[in-house]
């Protein structure tokens, strides 16, 4: 009896509807080209690199004289992690004052999504979530294998590990509108993102 | 007058909120159907996202038990909390049991709802929401006033008195330079808090995992800094699976905001795992009922598919002008109408669906498609059936049940009051009708009926012979 009530109050749905959303197949030079377009509208600053070095020169030339936060460098794409040498870095395996002094956080990512501009974060071991967390700038590096349609696409993927991991999708600066509705960046997140789209 | 006539008259006074409501409801209504209309087939996705979740609903009880035991797979503490009491009380016994002394919160409506925050301070413990728009109402100890946009009521000279009286910074009212002071505040907080508090915008089923939403990021400083974790959400919230919840990230800062997707989406799967170097150490979910299983079974329930984007807020005309603390509760606009009654029951709330013109602007832009207008109906029935209505107004329905039903003594009236408001009106206008109709025109003016009725001009019409043309026209095949 109850169940009818239920059912009543809550109608099944006319029929015609798909049953999921379509994915529809892209390329890669489609994706980049979308993401590229979503990341203006976002005022994300990006960099697309054709070769490894010049991956880890864009890096340097961005973190060079500055504190850093970053993944342990087995963690970065590229060898990244060579750019750090001689640099004031600091890990996640460091005290959380320490880590909160940073002014850069350097991270790579696990996955990019072109429709929306957005990054897919997983936490692991060795990638901490304070690198793109605390600092007020934030590098991303992005493989060009790792740049997907959409979130669909990427569930796809994830739903596969066996224990599922903390994710996070960033999608440009930390912002907020609540007084008047007047855009602040770097609120509680970090007011600057650059990201670093590699081979 | 009642008490919510008297927020709503509050409400009207005031210029400032007028325009500021006004400006905002029109910059975020604008925003969402752009970002809408960006959507491939966004009227497919409201449709499916409705679909997912009414099919929810329909066994609700069944995916809370697989909700739970997913949840505990991953290595998270599961609470049932009947009402509000019950959750703060959970929340403390948490809190105290692991020696929190500092809890920092993000925003999340369901303890807004049971008034958490309060049973805290009363319990010892220290609580800062770090929502910036949540901050400052703590500050100003207020209550928000909108559910996407809690501060939308204050002008940024008001907020900036706030910091300055309360936190003892020196006054400014430039955005940038508050929040950059609230930023530096909250970040202390967030780096010496032994408990983080925060709602859940979902729970996926099959997952066992809670999905956070936030532009500023304070969702994820909450869910990585503190060691414990405690998450308070409503047992509606569900969806069934990850891609559900793809269809759901789709439309719900659309909604909202006109954003594509919030700048964070964070989806928290338990408790830190072997190896990493941040998360909290142990986590909790209380699922809080407080009256929606009771919902669920009536014309209500599908106000549970709600999920919080305030678009509906946005497009509603009385919102727009009383603004989110006349509803006098949690939620504001249609679905505060619908939820404060259904949750607390009607014989206290019954003006809040008298409070609408059933325009069906909200059931246009809710992306659950929700029937708000209907329900409001339901409501209203409900309240005549169980709270008391004025004398009054219970003889002069049925009186016009009796007139209306009896065309010669319908004719009769309205002859009778066509002549009667001839004398009373003052060029074409009728400022104060008197006695029990007062109330009609306390903030509106009657236009002075025409002096001759419709039927009495057609039956005094000259006749005129058909044209003769007309006979010979063709038929229409």
């Amino acid at each position: 009896m109850r169940q009818a009530q239920i059912r009543a109050y809550l109608p099944e749905s006319p029929q015609g509807l798909p049953a999921r959303l379509a994915y529809p197949a892209t390329v890669p030079a489609g994706r980049r080209a979308r993401f590229l377009e979503e990341l203006k509208l976002l005022g994300v600053e990006a960099f697309v690199e054709d070769d490894e070095a010049g991956v880890r020169r864009r890096v340097k030339g961005l973190i060079a004289g500055k504190s850093i936060l970053s993944w342990d460098p087995e963690e970065l794409p590229y060898g990244a992690g060579e750019a750090l040498q001689g640099e004031t870095v600091a890990f996640g395996r460091d005290a959380r004052e320490l880590q909160a002094q940073a002014d850069i956080g350097l991270t790579g990512c696990e996955a990019a999504l072109a429709e929306t501009g957005s990054l897919a974060m997983v936490s692991g071991p060795g990638r901490p979530r304070t690198a793109s967390l605390l600092p007020l700038t934030h590098i991303a590096l992005i493989r060009q294998a790792d740049l997907l349609q959409g979130m669909g696409e990427f569930f796809e993927r994830y739903r596969q590990s066996p224990v599922l991991p903390y994710v996070v999708f960033i999608t440009g600066p930390s912002r907020t509108a609540d007084i008047e509705l007047s855009l602040t960046l770097g609120v509680h997140g970090p007011g600057k993102l650059i990201l670093i789209l590699g081979p | 007058m009642s008490h919510f006539l008297d927020r709503v008259e509050t409400a009207l006074r005031d210029p400032d909120l007028k325009t500021a409501l006004g400006r905002a409801t029109e910059r975020l209504g604008s925003r969402r159907s752009a970002s809408l209309d960006s959507l491939p087939d966004s009227d497919a996705v409201r449709d499916m996202a409705r679909r997912a979740k009414l099919g929810l609903l329909r066994d609700l009880a069944g995916n809370l038990e697989t909700f739970e035991k997913n949840l505990i797979k991953n290595g998270i503490q599961v609470h049932w909390a009947e009402d509000g009491a019950a959750a703060n009380r959970i929340m403390v016994e948490i809190a105290k049991s692991r020696g929190c002394k500092r809890a920092v919160k993000s925003k999340s409506m369901a303890t807004e709802e049971t008034h958490l925050n309060h049973d805290l301070l009363e319990a010892g413990l220290e609580v800062l929401e770090t929502d910036l728009g949540e901050y400052i109402v703590q500050l100003a100890e207020t209550t928000p006033s909108h559910i996407i946009l809690p501060i939308i009521h204050m002008t940024k000279e008001s907020i900036g008195k706030v910091m300055h009286e309360k936190i003892k910074v020196p006054y400014t009212s430039d955005p940038e330079k508050l929040a950059k002071i609230a930023r530096v505040k909250l970040r202390e907080a967030f780096l010496s808090a032994d408990l983080g508090i925060t709602g859940a915008n979902f729970g996926v089923v099959d997952s066992g995992a809670l999905v956070l939403v936030s532009n500023e990021g304070n969702a994820r400083l909450v869910t990585t800094l503190p060691r414990v974790h405690v998450a308070v959400m409503g047992i509606e919230k569900l969806v069934p699976s990850l891609s559900d919840l793809d269809l759901m990230i789709k439309i719900l800062a659309r909604s909202a905001t006109g954003q594509k997707i919030t700048t964070y989406t964070s989806l928290v799967t338990g408790p830190r795992r072997e190896g990493e170097s941040d998360g909290c150490q142990e986590m909790h979910v209380i699922l809080l009922d407080n009256g929606r299983s009771r919902i669920l079974g009536g014309p209500l329930a599908e106000i549970l598919g709600c999920i919080r984007c305030g678009a509906c807020l946005n497009a509603c005309p009385v919102y727009k002008n009383v603004g989110g603390h006349a509803y006098g509760d949690t939620y504001p606009g249609p679905i505060g109408s619908i939820v404060t009654p259904g949750l607390r029951g009607i014989k206290a709330w019954k003006e809040l669906p008298d409070a609408s013109s059933l325009c069906g602007a909200c059931r246009e832009v809710c992306p659950v498609r929700l029937d708000i207008p209907r329900m409001l109906l339901e409501l209203r029935k409900q309240a005549v059936e169980e709270a008391s209505i004025p004398w009054a107004l219970r003889i002069g329905l049925w009186g016009f049940g009796v007139a209306a039903s009896r065309p010669w003594l319908y004719r009769a009236g309205a002859g009778l009051f066509r002549r009667a408001s001839g004398l009373m009106a003052k060029s074409g206008w009728i400022h104060k009708l008197p006695g029990l109709a007062a109330g009609w025109t306390r903030s509106r003016d009657l236009k002075a009926p025409a002096p001759k009725s419709f039927q009495e001009l057609w039956r005094q019409r000259p006749v005129r012979p058909a044209p003769a043309a007309a006979k010979e026209a063709a038929p229409v095949r």
